[in-house]
Parts: structure tokens; sequence; C-alpha cells
């Protein structure tokens, strides 16, 4: 019998929140070593505060995050992000004031990431053209669009162990969410586990390898594109039309 | 013509000082948010071991440089850990009024334990490099001058040489803009904070040498130069480099001006008039950004 | 309904209770009952001095703790009241007891000048204008050659309020005195922050968007806030200059703003009582000190340093927070007991 392989991230009984409350409520998830889990459910239920959480721009009431063998809860971003968990944040957070490039520059910022960004670059300007056509525009003058190009690829400039991405598709005109998620699923294609937040499900079902529901700061239930699809309350409930 | 000269000179040279001194406190601003209101105190500082090291120990007048240089970056590392780390992501408190609080009474702190320690009398604190240079009809300047002007624009070329085009520099001008991506680049910020504010103060320090023998060194020469950064930087927009290095030598030439064609006594109240005036007119100073100054 | 309406249906004046009441009124009979049995001139000028200056820091800290104000120059204000009054005492023989008031409105009517620049300013870049500002008055006094001000030696001798009594009693009259306007000045401030405008000078300190998205007008609230302001600081200044016959350029200036300021912080920027509190602390302090003048700045800056890393909303402000945090605790033990928590 093969073993089952360890989960490259897994989340038991976390509670966190801002403030002394409580957002998160004892969550408890596991992100295998190759898999795109997709995390949906209502807005301000805790799926971004779930993702800062876990990269360490929250501190963790209670519970315990496991990343690559090690307990990363409680321990600062800066640690986190060393380690080679990648947060991609919601709205995007690019740096306003640097060009295109010096962003991406930021992404491979580790020592041993910093090597090899020539390389990373090119992989990036590869995966997004119009990256490099703006390579030394200031970001302040992209529009929506290049800048979630913009905030991916920095993401991508290490290699990432794993990696964490806020609402992809968030006020992108739908032409533009294609060649975002078309972008996530060479990823997701290459090996990288990605734990991915979205609020719109007509994209997910092509990258998603799993899916989790997170309401009320807890898991209700994980399960494949499929098999959610089939449920009738939660079709009704979270996810619209399919 | 001569007085032209005169202006222009004295103001370049003063200018050069000004951008040094103020140009730390703009950094400190931009990466910490803090407004650190013991960087007159540094110079204070540095102009006590300048005179230190040139008059009791007769070493190469460089190592007065690096001396106080070194001296106040150990101050500026021992400032930000007590007065600004303790106070960093706390809640209920206003960081930047705080801090600007408790900067200030380092700044108290430390020129009383100078006074302590040095007494009140001033100290001649001597050239570096002593005789002048006859620039135009009976307009001279002392090399000491010239040295103070070139070393200045020297380390802020270096400097912003550093900020735009190494790897630490690119990250240091990420967490201005953004600390929380900064931090997800694992960029090391707690480390960061005590370094740059220590480099600042030693920029005040080097500076600190250089008045000391323009001037003297004791233990209220930091009060000016305080008051001359404060206005400088936000003359020339808050964490702006390039603002603040503008704002200062449009200062000194304002001063200097005042101090040829009026009299001493009027560049301040001239120099607060003009303040005044720029700040209801440009209330994000020269090249701060409009959404930094209103709502 | 008028901004100065209580937020709260209960109509009261008062965020008191009637033990508190009580037990106010005790605390202020006993610090009035002093000068009865105790007659060292030293220490009951100390406290008379205490007590204006909690008058005015309470004014300081009512711009830049609970308005959220970068007022620097606030000093400037206070030496407007008190030049003001002492200059209509003694050049047209104003009553002593009319030039106060008078001192107050000048101050106040300076203070509501600064109100108006300070609107478009970011905070820091207030503290500028406001020091400029103090500066700039400061200097033009300290060159008054015509004899106005005195220059830098301060006003000729100032009648006071009592002029006609003996020392003791003149010094237990500016005692009482001073004590009833600290206590209308505390009582006047905690009433005022009852109020919808206390509430929106709050709303507007801790987001200036959300204020402005409320409609709050930005202006109205900052003229009143600066006005209310430079009335009560003015009043201290007048105190002042009759309490002492004389007020100097040195009442201004930045040692005397730091100790102040120092005062602020340490008993709790934006609380009622912290101003109290920290006068009180650092006034002791400095008596204690008054022989070792050389390292008396260097223990006040090291307090203020220790206290606020350990309690950076001040001591009373941390207290507060404190039996806040206490009672939420005792709330949220039922809540929790009732709640499902989800599988």
């Amino acid at each position: 019998m093969t073993p089952v392989p360890e989960p490259i991230l897994a989340v038991h009984g976390l509670w966190a929140g801002y403030g002394g409350t409580a957002v998160l409520r004892g969550i408890e998830l596991e992100l295998g070593a190759d898999e795109t889990l997709v995390l949906i459910g209502p807005n301000g239920h805790g799926k971004t505060t779930l993702l800062r959480t876990i990269s360490g721009l929250v501190q963790p009431q209670r519970g315990e995050i496991v990343f690559a063998g090690e307990q990363i809860g409680g321990r600062r971003a800066e640690h986190v992000s060393e380690l080679g968990l990648v947060h991609v944040p919601q709205g995007d957070h690019v740096f306003p004031d640097m060009s295109v490039e010096e962003n991406l520059l930021m992404g491979a910022f580790p020592r041993s990431s910093w090597q090899r960004r020539k390389g990373a670059l090119a992989r990036v300007y590869d995966l997004f053209p119009t990256l490099a056509e703006r390579r030394r525009q200031r970001t302040r003058t992209l529009s929506g669009g290049e800048r979630r190009q913009l905030a991916l690829g920095r993401g991508l400039m290490r290699e990432a162990r794993a990696l964490l991405i806020d609402e992809p598709s968030l006020g992108l005109a739908p032409v533009v969410i294609e060649t975002v998620y078309a972008a996530i699923a060479e990823i997701s294609a290459g090996g990288t586990p990605i734990l991915l937040v979205e609020e719109n499900f007509n994209f997910i079902a092509e990258v998603a390898d799993r899916v989790a529901v997170l309401e009320m700061g807890g898991i209700l239930r994980t399960g494949s594109v499929a098999e959610l699809r089939d449920d009738p309350t939660l079709a009704a409930t979270y996810l619209g039309v399919l | 013509m001569t007085d032209l000269v005169a202006i222009l000179v004295s103001g370049v040279i003063l200018g050069s000082v000004y951008a040094l001194v103020a140009i730390g406190m703009t950094l400190v601003y931009g990466i910490l948010r803090v407004l650190d209101m013991s960087q007159g105190s540094m110079v204070m500082a540095g102009g006590f071991a300048g005179w230190a090291v040139l008059t009791s120990w007769g070493l190469n007048p460089l190592v007065a440089l690096l001396f106080a240089f070194a001296i106040t970056f150990g101050l500026g590392v021992a400032t930000q850990l007590v007065s600004v780390q303790p106070l960093l992501g706390r809640t209920g408190v206003d960081f930047e009024m705080i801090t600007f609080i408790t900067t200030f009474a380092v700044a108290t702190v430390i020129q009383n334990v100078a006074l302590e320690v040095f007494g009140p009398r001033q100290k001649d604190v001597p050239p570096i490099i002593g005789g002048t240079v006859n620039i135009y009809h009976g307009v001279s300047i002392s090399m000491q001058s010239i040295l103070m002007a070139i070393v200045s624009i020297a380390i802020i070329g270096l400097l912003g040489a550093f900020i735009a085009r190494s790897r630490y520099g690119v990250a240091i001008r990420a967490v201005a803009q953004d600390l929380d991506a900064a931090r997800l680049m694992a960029v090391p910020v707690r480390g960061m904070f005590p370094i740059v504010m220590g480099f600042a103060s030693a920029l005040a320090g080097v500076a600190g040498v250089f008045l000391g023998a323009l001037y003297f060194a004791s233990p209220t020469t930091g009060e000016l130069p305080l008051l001359i950064a404060l206005i400088v930087v936000i003359f020339g927009g808050l964490g702006s480099l390039l603002g603040t290095i503008y704002a200062a030598y449009a200062i000194g030439l304002i001063q200097s001006s005042v101090s040829v064609e009026i009299g001493t006594q009027w560049a301040f109240p001239v120099l607060y008039a003009v303040i005044l005036a720029v700040l209801v007119v440009r209330p994000q100073g020269l090249a701060g950004r409009p959404s930094e100054a209103r709502l | 309904m008028s901004i100065f309406a209580p937020v709260t249906r209960r109509q009261r004046l008062l965020p008191l209770s009637t033990a508190q009441w009580a037990a106010w009124t005790a605390a202020i009979l006993v610090i009035a009952l002093v000068p009865l049995g105790y007659t060292d001139q030293y220490i009951l000028s100390i406290i008379v001095t205490a007590l204006i200056l909690v008058i005015l820091n309470s004014s300081w800290n009512f711009l830049l703790g609970m308005a959220g104000v970068w007022n620097f120059g606030q000093l400037a204000i206070y030496a407007c009241g008190g030049y003001g009054a002492g200059l209509l005492i003694l050049e047209w023989g104003v009553p002593a007891w009319a030039a106060l008031f008078a001192g107050g409105a000048i101050a106040s009517a300076v203070s509501i000048l600064l109100a108006f620049p300070t609107l478009r300013l970011y905070g820091i870049y207030t503290s500028l204008l406001t020091f400029s500002f103090a500066e700039v008055i400061l200097f033009v006094i300290l060159n008054d050659n015509t004899g106005t001000t005195g220059g830098p030696f301060g006003l000729d001798f100032v009648n006071g309020l009592y002029p006609s009594l003996s020392p003791l009693a003149s010094m237990r009259a500016y005692y009482w005195t001073a004590l009833l306007v600290a206590v209308l000045t505390l009582a006047a401030i905690a009433a005022v922050m009852q109020t919808r405008f206390g509430m929106a000078l709050r709303a507007v300190r801790d987001s200036l968007p959300y204020g402005a998205a409320r409609g709050i007008s930005a202006l109205r609230y900052r003229v009143l806030a600066f006005g209310f302001s430079g009335f009560i600081a003015g009043i201290a200044g007048a105190l002042y200059t009759d309490f002492n016959n004389t007020i100097q350029p040195s009442v201004m200036g930045l040692t005397p703003m730091s100790i102040y300021v120092t005062m602020l912080v340490v008993g709790g920027l934006g609380t009622v009582l912290g101003p109290v509190l920290g006068t009180a602390i650092l006034v002791t302090l400095q008596t204690l000190l008054v022989d070792h003048p050389g390292i008396e700045l260097t223990i006040l800056g090291s307090a203020l340093l220790v206290i606020v890393v350990f309690f950076p909303r001040g001591l009373v402000g941390e207290a507060a927070s404190l039996s806040r945090r206490f009672s939420a605790w005792l709330g949220e033990e039922e809540v929790a007991g009732e709640e499902q928590s989800t599988p």
C-alpha cells in the first residue's frame, strides 16, 4: 500500500480574528502536495482572513498551522514567506512608485531567489507578455487587469513551495479573468500546490482539484467540483449560476 | 554682484549640510512613518564626537568623521529600539504622534546627558582642513566649508544610487510603499528598522562634525538643526528624497539671502513666515502627494 | 438637533453615577480644604501653578488627544491670553475679572485663526504650522522694543485678582479660584465629549474619511474645537498673569512644551483625567528634583519613555482600557455559552 502523502499545508482548529473578535472559528483544512484547492463561500466569512493568518499577517488566537512539516502558526509573515509559502494578496498590493520590473524583482527578494532572478523574469514575461511590454512603466499607470497580472507574476518569481492566491478575478472584466486563469492553470499544471480563494465559481472548475466551502468561520464541506455542484443547498446559497 | 555670489555660495553650502541632516529624517519617515525628533541631538552628538577626536586624540581628521558616524549610528539604533520598536503594532494609539513625542523625549535625554557630561560651555571644534579660498571680490569660503559641501553631496549621491539600484535599496523603497506587501516578500523589516534609523542618525552625526567646526559644540547645538530639518522635510514633502534635497537648497538660499541682505536675526522669522505661506497655499509641500496632505 | 445635544437618551450632562458624583465631590472638598490647614506658601504656590497647568493641559489635550490635531502652538495661545489680560489691566485699567474673560476671548480668537489652515494639512504638517506660528509670536514679543510687552523681561507688575488681600489670604483665594476653574474645565470637557460634537471630533480623529462620509462639516467642528480650546488656554494664561503678577515670553518655547507634552502623554492623551494625573505626577517629580536641576530633564524624558512603552495610552488610558476589557470579558463569557460551534 502506498502511504498517503503528507499535505504540504495543514490547518487544525484555527481561531483567528481582529481585535479580540473571532472571524475564523475552528478551521480544519489540508492542502495536498500537488493539488489546487479552491476556497469559496459568502463574503465576510473569513476567506481572506484565513489566507492572511496562514501567511502570518494576522496572528492566530488558537490552533495550529503546519507547512512542510514546520509549525508556522504565530510566526511573522517575513519568516513564513522565507520558508517558501508565497501569498498573492487580495487587492494586489503592488508597489505603486516602482516600475513593473522592479515589482517583479521584489518578488525574488530572498537571496537564493535573487540569484536566479534573470531566469525567473524571463519565465514571468513569457507567461504574461503584457508585463514584458510594460516592464519600465510605473505601476500607478497600469490598468486593473495588468496590475493583477503583475501581482500574480510577482508571486511566481520564486520557486514557491506553495501559493496562496486571494480572489484573482476581483474587479476584472471576464476577458481579463480568462487570461489570469489560463496562467493559474499553467502554474497548477506545473505542480505547485495552490490554495485559491475565489468568489466567482464560473472559472474555478478548470483549475480546482478540490473545493472547500467556508461559512461562518468554519469549513462547511469539501469535495470535488462535481460533488459540490450536485449539492442543491450549496448550489442555491453560494454558487449562483453554474 | 558680490552679494549674489555670496548668497549663492553660502546658500549651496548650507543647503548641502541641511540636505545631509534632513535626508535621514525623510528616510526614516518614509520607512518607519516616524518623524524622528532626535535627529537634532545626533548632530550635536556628532559635534562632540568630532571635538573629542580632533582635540584630544590628535588622530587623522578623517577618523573624526568615522568615529562620529559610528557613535551616532549606535545612538540611532538605540533610539529606535527604545522609542519606536515597542510601539509598532500597538492599537489604540496614534503611532505617528506618539513616536513624534517619544523621539523628542530621547532628544531631551541626550541633550541633558551631554550637558551633565560636557558642561554648558561651548567647545571649539577644529576644522578638518584649514585655509580659505577667494572666489570673487571679497567673497571667500573656507576650505572646510567646501569639504563639507563635497562630502555631503557625495554621501547623498551614494545613498541615492544605493536606493535606486541595489537589492536592499529596492527593499527599502518597497517597505516605504507597502509594508505588508514587503513582508510577504520576506523582507526582514524588523531588523531593517533600527538599521535605517541608525544610518539616518549617522548622517546627522557626520554633519555635526562639520557644523561643529563651523560654529561650536555645545549641548544645545541640536535644536537649530532639528528645526531646520523639520522645515526642510515638510517643505519638501515628507518621504520624498528628491523633494527634501530641493527644499534643503531652497531653504539654504532663502536663509543666506535674508542674512546677507537684511540681517542674520531675521533669517528665521522670514523662514517661518515663508513656511506658513507655503503650507497654506500648497499643503503637501513641494514634492509630496496631495493625498498625503488632504483627506 | 443641536450638535451639543447629548448622545444618549439619558439626558445627563456628565457620565457619572451617584456613587461617582459623591466620590468626586469628596475628593474636591479634600483638595479645597488643604490651604485651610496647611500654610506653607511654597507648597501652596506649587499647587496653584499645577492647577493652572491642569487647565492649560486640558485645553491642549482637547485638541491634541481628543480632536487628534497636531497642535504644537498651544503655548502661544496661552501666552496670548496671559499677555492680553495683563495688557488690558495695565494699559486700559480693565478690572481683573473682566480681563480674565477677555483674555480667554482673545486667545480663543487667535486660536480660531489657526483652525483654518490646519484643515488642509496632513497631521504632521500641522505641527510645523502651529509651531512656526508660535515661534513667530515668540519672536515678535522678544523683539518688542516699544515697551508694550516688555520684551524678554515680560510685563510690568500687574495687579491680579486679589490685590488687597494679605499674602496668605491671597494665596488661598488664588488656590480656590484655580481649583474652581480647573474643576469647571474638566466638567465642561467631559460634558462636551458626551455630546454629538464630542463624538464627531473623535470620529474625525480616528478616521477622517469616515467623518467626511458621514457629513461632518470639518470646518465647523475644527473652528469650534479650536475656539473652545483657545478660550480655556486663554483663561489659564490670564490666571497665570494674575497669580504671578506678570508674564514673560519664557512661558513659551521648546522646554516648557516638552514638559507639558510629557504630562499629557504620561497621563493619557484623549482622556479627561489624563492631564490631571500627568500634571500631578510630573509636578511632584519636578518638585522632588528641584535641587538637582541637571538631571531633571533626563529623568522626565526617561519617565516618558518608560511609561509610553508599558502604557502607550497613558496611565489613565490604560486603566480605562483594562476596565473595558474586563467588562467585555465578563460579557463575552455569557455569549459564548449560548452559541453553537460550527461543525
